[in-house]
């Protein structure tokens, strides 16, 4: 069931009607068979798998816990990786994997009878994988504690609003709000309906409304004007920003809704003025489980410094993969990979900065880093978007020779997309909150709202799946 | 309360008043006026649409709820709607003693496999019949024509919507800001503009006598292909409904049959044979009663008046080959 169907539409309201008039343990059981109907909407086989890591690594945590001897500990988080991994490669990465070996064979000569299995992965598989892997770990770093409910524990995996494209929630901070009594304040809850309308406004109104134009750039980039590859790359670039963090605005608004905060997705990051800026602003808790528990794990900035580019670079590889089972993904990681290291080398020889005084050559300094941030990242996005490679190098191609031809009639779209979206950044980098709008004058506040409500009905009707929900 | 309850209620610490903020129930009160006001200026007879599925479906089925059953549907694209009134059918057939309730379930837009849809998915939900007309032209069945299945792409996917979705659709529909929110998309590019599809009785959609834009597109009929298979699967639907297929060509101008190719000519036949070897299927030679090309509009459609003349010699037709015995 995605976000902007009708179906929720209703079964939102239904599973808040129940939950509120509940006692916290029944609503627990209540969030936990809600959350299993919202995922085996899709597909039902599907909650099997779900249901298999759960007791595998509710097990595991419980048996990590109670081991003395390191190795016990150490074989017990071995367990739940070759499950949740396995179970990853399996669904998403097998057939990758055989067609890349039958491809290099086939360079050196070789044509290998290989198996292909034809499965369909499961909706955010690399969402819940990622979750409940950090539960294992953590214990096994003694950061956390088993969890002895498996109701509590069963809930933390399979939460609805961020079960299939995240946030990707730590123990530490979702577990104990599902094990405590849950109050839903006033605030929380006007809070919690305005993010679900940012939500639905960023994707049907913005992101669905881009899809068509982006569609268009991208399947035949041949032949067209560089300018209008450019646009399809611009709108594109808002668009999956717009549809992700559109997503995990509806997920946290939802949530709140429950009593229940999740943590923030998505930070302004196309105003970054530099790369590792940009990932502490985008997919955060991916980019915070990847630091945790890949970066650090690989060694992290311990180890020298020819290692520790050499783990950013790994870390943003493995990142690329997580995508999808497909080169262009790690293409996609690789290139933000050198880029980080590029940025920390250039850190390293300029070596420690002052305190910039904010005055107006400041200003200009931070727009013109903003804007060669975006454009360095928008690269990437061809590489993420086409279709195959072929593609994307007649893309970059038609990009680098210069071809003219753009009627200007066509800039009004965009321009109205980046106009609609613009109050919210602008607030929202202000005050570090993505509920920023709340801070404008009543008045003001009440127009904006009446705005998102015209465009999301004038603006919808496109009907685009939410991007991240392949991943 | 019992101790074993499994009721609290005292989750939502909000009372009714501070649900909504000031903003909130600002913004609500301007939509309100908004709606208000988009009823005083849209002129009265403008159906508002939603623009979730092609307009003249929603008028035909405002046309399907004032029949209480259906006897017989014709079922096609507008080759069929355009080309055929039910109700001169019906009166035809009258004059001979047959009582006969025919509704045109043709839809204009789409390829046709999103007439297959339509029918599946939209009206025989509704209403059934123990008959149908399947009027199949070589146009139907053209897979060259790229933007008609890029079209019928958002057809089919707006009819196998779920029930629930529907219903809330219709339901959001008749807000003018939701049911008309195409035309207010495009008032701001090209000013308002209402596109007045005159669907008339029965669902037969009259043409005006005056030529209309011409196209030309290359014929690519494939027998293996996805429009004749949902053809055939549509013909075996029906077929396990009981319901009794006359099959027959679609009007095409003269100078259109020429166009086309004698491979995609027997390309089509071999199609129709095949529909034809179908159970519950009965093909009708109608060749011979062909308009003349000058009741042609278009290379397919042929002008109000003519079209009631092809309907009565049509139920003529069929009542000679002994359809309705």
């Amino acid at each position: 069931m995605w976000f902007n169907s009708w179906e929720f539409l209703y079964f939102l309201p239904a599973v808040l009607l129940v939950y509120y008039i509940l006692n916290h343990r029944t609503q627990n059981l209540w969030l936990l068979t809600a959350s299993y109907f919202f995922y085996g909407w899709w597909d039902w086989r599907f909650l099997s798998l779900i249901l298999a890591s759960t007791l595998v690594d509710y097990f595991v945590g419980q048996f990590i816990q109670g081991a003395n001897e390191e190795k016990k500990r150490r074989a017990g988080l071995y367990a739940s990786l070759l499950m949740n991994l396995g179970a990853l490669v399996i669904f998403k990465y097998f057939n990758f994997f055989i067609d890349s070996f039958v491809l290099l064979g086939q360079q050196f000569g070789m044509n290998f009878d290989t198996p292909t299995m034809r499965l369909l992965p499961p909706v955010g598989i690399s969402f819940y994988t990622f979750q409940t892997l950090s539960y294992t770990i953590d214990i096994y770093r003694r950061r956390q504690k088993a969890v002895d409910n498996f109701v509590d524990f069963a809930l933390y995996v399979t939460y609805f609003p961020q079960l299939v494209a995240g946030p990707i929630e730590r123990a530490a901070t979702l577990l104990p709000q599902i094990q405590q009594k849950r109050r839903v304040t006033p605030a929380q809850f006007q809070d919690g309906v305005l993010l679900i309308l940012i939500g639905l406004f960023k994707k049907i109104a913005i992101a669905d409304a881009a899809a068509p134009f982006v569609e268009a750039a991208f399947s035949n980039p041949a032949g067209q004007s560089s300018l209008l590859l450019l646009k399809g790359l611009y709108l594109f670039s808002l668009q999956i920003y717009c549809d992700f963090s559109g997503y995990s605005s509806i997920a946290r608004g939802a949530s709140k809704l429950m009593g229940i905060e999740l943590s923030e997705n998505f930070q302004t990051p196309y105003l970054a003025t530099n790369i590792t800026d940009f990932w502490r602003r985008w997919h955060i808790s991916l980019s915070r489980w990847l630091r945790d528990y890949l970066y650090i794990s690989l060694g992290g900035n311990r180890c020298g410094k020819r290692k520790t580019l050499r783990n950013l670079l790994l870390t943003m590889l493995i990142g690329g993969l997580w995508h999808g089972a497909n080169w262009a993904f790690v293409v996609w990681g690789g290139l933000h990979g050198v880029y980080l290291a590029t940025h920390k080398k250039i850190c390293e020889l300029r070596g420690e900065q002052k305190k910039p005084v904010r005055n107006f050559i400041f200003y200009c300094r931070q727009t013109i880093a903003a804007m060669m941030t975006f454009h360095l990242v928008a690269l990437t996005w061809i590489f993420f978007r086409a279709p195959d490679f072929d593609i994307a190098w007649i893309f970059l191609n038609g990009l680098l020779h210069w071809q003219g031809g753009f009627p200007l009639s066509s800039l009004k779209l965009p321009l109205l997309l980046v106009a609609l979206l613009l109050p919210l950044e602008w607030l929202q980098s202000r005050h570090f909150d993505a509920l920023a709008i709340t801070r404008m004058p009543v008045s003001l506040r009440a127009a904006y709202y009446l705005v998102m409500i015209i465009a999301i009905i004038l603006l919808g009707g496109n009907d685009v799946p939410f991007i991240y929900f392949q991943f | 309360m019992s101790p074993l309850s499994i009721f609290s209620f005292n989750t939502l610490q909000i009372k009714v008043k501070n649900l909504f903020s000031v903003a909130s129930l600002l913004a609500i009160s301007a939509l309100l006026l908004l709606e208000i006001c988009l009823r005083l200026v849209i002129p009265d007879g403008q159906i508002p649409t939603g623009s979730w599925y092609n307009h003249t479906i929603r008028l035909q089925n405002a046309e399907l709820k004032k029949l209480p059953q259906i006897d017989l549907y014709f079922i096609g694209t507008s080759i069929s709607c355009v080309n055929i009134p039910p109700a001169d059918f019906d009166a035809a057939l009258a004059e001979s003693g047959i009582e006969n309730t025919a509704f045109n379930a043709g839809i204009a837009g789409p390829d046709f496999r999103g007439v297959a849809a339509a029918m599946k998915f939209h009206y025989w939900p509704q209403k059934q019949s123990r008959k149908a007309v399947l009027v199949i032209a070589p146009n139907d069945l053209n897979s060259a024509n790229t933007a008609v299945c890029e079209r019928t792409k958002g057809y089919i996917k707006s009819f196998e919507q779920s029930a629930l979705a529907a219903a809330t659709i219709d339901f959001l529909s008749h807000f003018y800001i939701f049911g008309f929110r195409a035309e207010l998309k495009n008032y701001f590019k090209k000013g308002w503009q209402y596109d007045p599809v005159n669907v008339g009785e029965k669902g037969f959609t009259p043409l005006p006598r005056r030529q209309r834009p011409r196209w030309e597109t290359a014929y690519r009929i494939d027998p293996d292909g996805p429009l004749a298979a949902s053809l055939f699967d549509l013909t075996d639907w029906l077929a396990a409904r009981d319901v009794q297929i006359i099959l027959i060509e679609g009007l095409s101008e003269p100078a259109e049959k020429n166009r086309i190719s004698p491979v995609q000519w027997q390309n089509f036949n071999r199609i129709l044979t095949r529909c034809a070897s179908k159970p519950n299927v009965h093909p009708v030679d109608v060749s011979t009663i062909e308009p003349p090309a000058e009741d042609f509009v278009d290379q397919l459609h042929i002008h109000e008046n003519a079209a009631r003349r092809y309907a009565r010699n049509l139920a003529n037709l069929l009542r000679a080959k002994q359809v309705f015995e």
